[in-house]
């Protein structure tokens, strides 16, 4: 196992820290007992340091110390995650200015790159020896105290960039290429800083020059691919899916994008790869939700227009699946079968709807959709009277019936149906007469 | 992916007294460990340094659970500095060696792996 690290001096990290302190946020008291050790055992004064077992207690603490330094576990109670208090550090501290840092248990590829997202200075696995965890806050502290000079030009210019002083910062970044000979994180900055600045040909030149160098360059590669999502060349980002998912995990924000690109560059086949990316997420966001079922609706609607029922039905189920069975995106994909005559399809898709949903009158209204595609007109008045009957009859309904009604000419009920509807919805009248008209019409011709 | 170290039982061989089911603290969770010891945070304890001790417990790798059983010696029980704990080393004498290796080995594959990834994807050098 190798070890050999050089620890920061104790006046180092003090003077790193200054009079700010560091919070751990971890449930296990054993486990922020042995945090605590390490980082007196670099130097870190134990009346600096403020531990919090739950995370509201810890958002309070940070709220009110301003820290400098945050040690978090991943995975949090009442659902929240660690990163969570990384972001608020991030809200009043620059990176340089700060340590972040996740010990967790969760050692998975998802994990590791929201953590990467949010710029965590590292990300520590338990359990882990002592020494390990010395190591891994020595090497942060390292990094901070003593950058090297290419790091500190990055620094200075990511501050102006940050003050959206972006001439001054790009000016810091081309000083720094002079530093590195590998200055990848150079080229990735200058991209944005042109990019800001609506430069859009150089800020790809930059991306393309730092990708040149190292292909898989991470920042450069997701550099170029939003430069592109921003531009709405969904083509040329699209070229970049494959490359960013065979060697990163993907964070939810970036399949948020996947999601878009794919839809605008209609590949949808590749979607099926995306919601599988989407279950093994552990942090999904609302946002995330909606694109990603939207995404899978408009799939869904492609096949169907292309007679692929059996394959809209697969797209139409894996969104179904990303709204964890929301009643209000069925709606939706019933609606969409019923237009093409798949009602068979639209029947059984109905059946998958929560227990919960079932007999609720969004319900009803719906199976009265099927019911209208595919039960005989005396049938579906039969149903269209029983849900009106129970308080159920929305205008819709009502509509439905009564053009039944009008359509099998039978006056006396359409006339008692007719007052019964403008009772329930008054300003159904003008289209109830309109449709009485219509048929009476048809009946003199 | 995640790993850990649990265990249901320390007996003290000389007592023959289940310490964690005494003092119900299991499973208890080992915070740290060495290539041949783990250490543990308990808040009682009737274990004196140099106690020779029976442990049993799991080993959690790569999301399977493996048994773990061990025979070792407490070379420490001091007060935490930080908690109102006892800070506990065992240093593990008879276990499996090659399962133990194995845990130490895809552990620090993980770690480097987590490493390799934040520092490719935040672009701060390794």
């Amino acid at each position: 196992m190798k070890t050999a690290f050089v620890k920061p001096s104790p006046e180092q990290v003090k003077s790193f820290l200054g009079s700010s302190t560091c919070v751990i946020v971890e449930p296990s008291q054993a486990f922020a007992a042995n945090i605590q050790s390490c980082l007196t055992d670099l130097g870190i004064p134990a009346a600096q340091i403020t531990t919090a077992k739950k995370a509201s207690d810890a958002i309070k603490i940070i709220q009110e110390q301003k820290p400098k330094i945050v040690i978090a576990e991943y995975d949090l109670d009442d659902g929240m995650i660690g990163l969570a208090m990384i972001e608020m550090l991030n809200s009043y501290l620059t990176p340089q200015n700060r340590v972040a840092i996740i010990v967790t248990k969760n050692a998975s590829n998802p994990a590791i790159a929201e953590c990467a997202e949010d710029v965590v200075d590292t990300f520590v696995l338990k359990p882990f020896s002592v020494v390990e965890l010395i190591k891994q806050i020595s090497e942060v502290f390292n990094r901070k105290i003593s950058p090297t000079d290419y790091m500190k030009k990055i620094q200075q210019g990511y501050e102006l960039f940050l003050q959206k002083k972006y001439e001054d910062a790009l000016a810091e970044f081309t000083d720094a290429k002079k530093l590195d000979p590998i200055p990848l994180m150079a080229f990735y900055y200058s991209g944005l800083c042109y990019q800001k600045n609506n430069q859009v040909a150089q800020a790809l030149a930059e991306f393309q020059q730092g990708r040149a160098i190292n292909n898989t360059h991470y920042k450069c590669l997701i550099g170029e691919f939003e430069l592109y999502v921003e531009q709405k060349e969904f083509k040329n980002a699209y070229g970049l899916i494959e490359v960013i998912k065979k060697n990163f995990p993907i964070t939810s924000h970036r399949l948020g994008q996947i999601f878009i690109v794919t839809v605008f560059t209609q590949n949808f086949d590749d979607l099926a790869g995306h919601y599988e990316l989407f279950n093994k997420l552990e942090q999904r966001n609302t946002q995330l939700i909606e694109l990603s079922s939207l995404a899978l609706l408009t799939a869904g609607r492609h096949f169907l227009k292309k007679n692929d029922v059996t394959k809209a039905i697969g797209f139409f189920e894996m969104g179904f699946s990303t709204t964890s069975k929301d009643f209000k995106y069925l709606e939706r994909v019933v609606v969409e079968l019923l237009k093409v005559n798949a009602n068979q399809e639209a029947d059984a898709i109905v059946m998958k709807a929560q227990p919960a949903d079932v007999g609720t009158p969004a319900y009803n209204t719906l199976r009265f959709k099927i019911d209208q595609a595919m039960l005989p007109p005396h049938q579906v008045i039969d149903r269209g009277k029983k849900l009106i009957a129970s308080g159920e009859g929305s205008p819709e309904i009502y509509l439905v019936v009564f053009e039944l009604l009008a359509k099998a000419q039978q006056e006396r009920p359409m006339e008692a149906f007719f007052s019964q509807a403008t009772m329930a919805y008054p300003n159904l009248r003008e289209t109830l007469t309109e449709i009485q008209k219509k048929y009476a019409k048809s009946e003199q011709k | 992916m995640a790993y850990g170290i649990s265990l249901q039982l320390i007996e003290n061989l000389t007592l023959h007294v289940d310490v964690l089911a005494e003092h119900k603290l299991y499973p208890l969770e080992a915070v740290a460990y060495g290539a041949e010891s783990i250490l543990l945070l308990l808040p009682e304890l009737k274990l004196g340094a140099g106690s020779l001790v029976s442990i049993k417990g799991e080993l959690m790798l790569d999301d399977k659970r493996l048994p773990f059983v061990a025979s070792g010696k407490m070379l420490s029980a001091v007060p935490d500095p930080h908690a109102a704990m006892l800070r506990v080393e065992i240093q593990l004498h008879q276990y499996d060696r090659p399962l133990w290796e194995l845990f130490c080995k895809s552990k620090q594959l993980a770690q480097n792996h987590a490493n390799q990834l934040l520092s490719a994807m935040t672009g701060y050098d390794p």
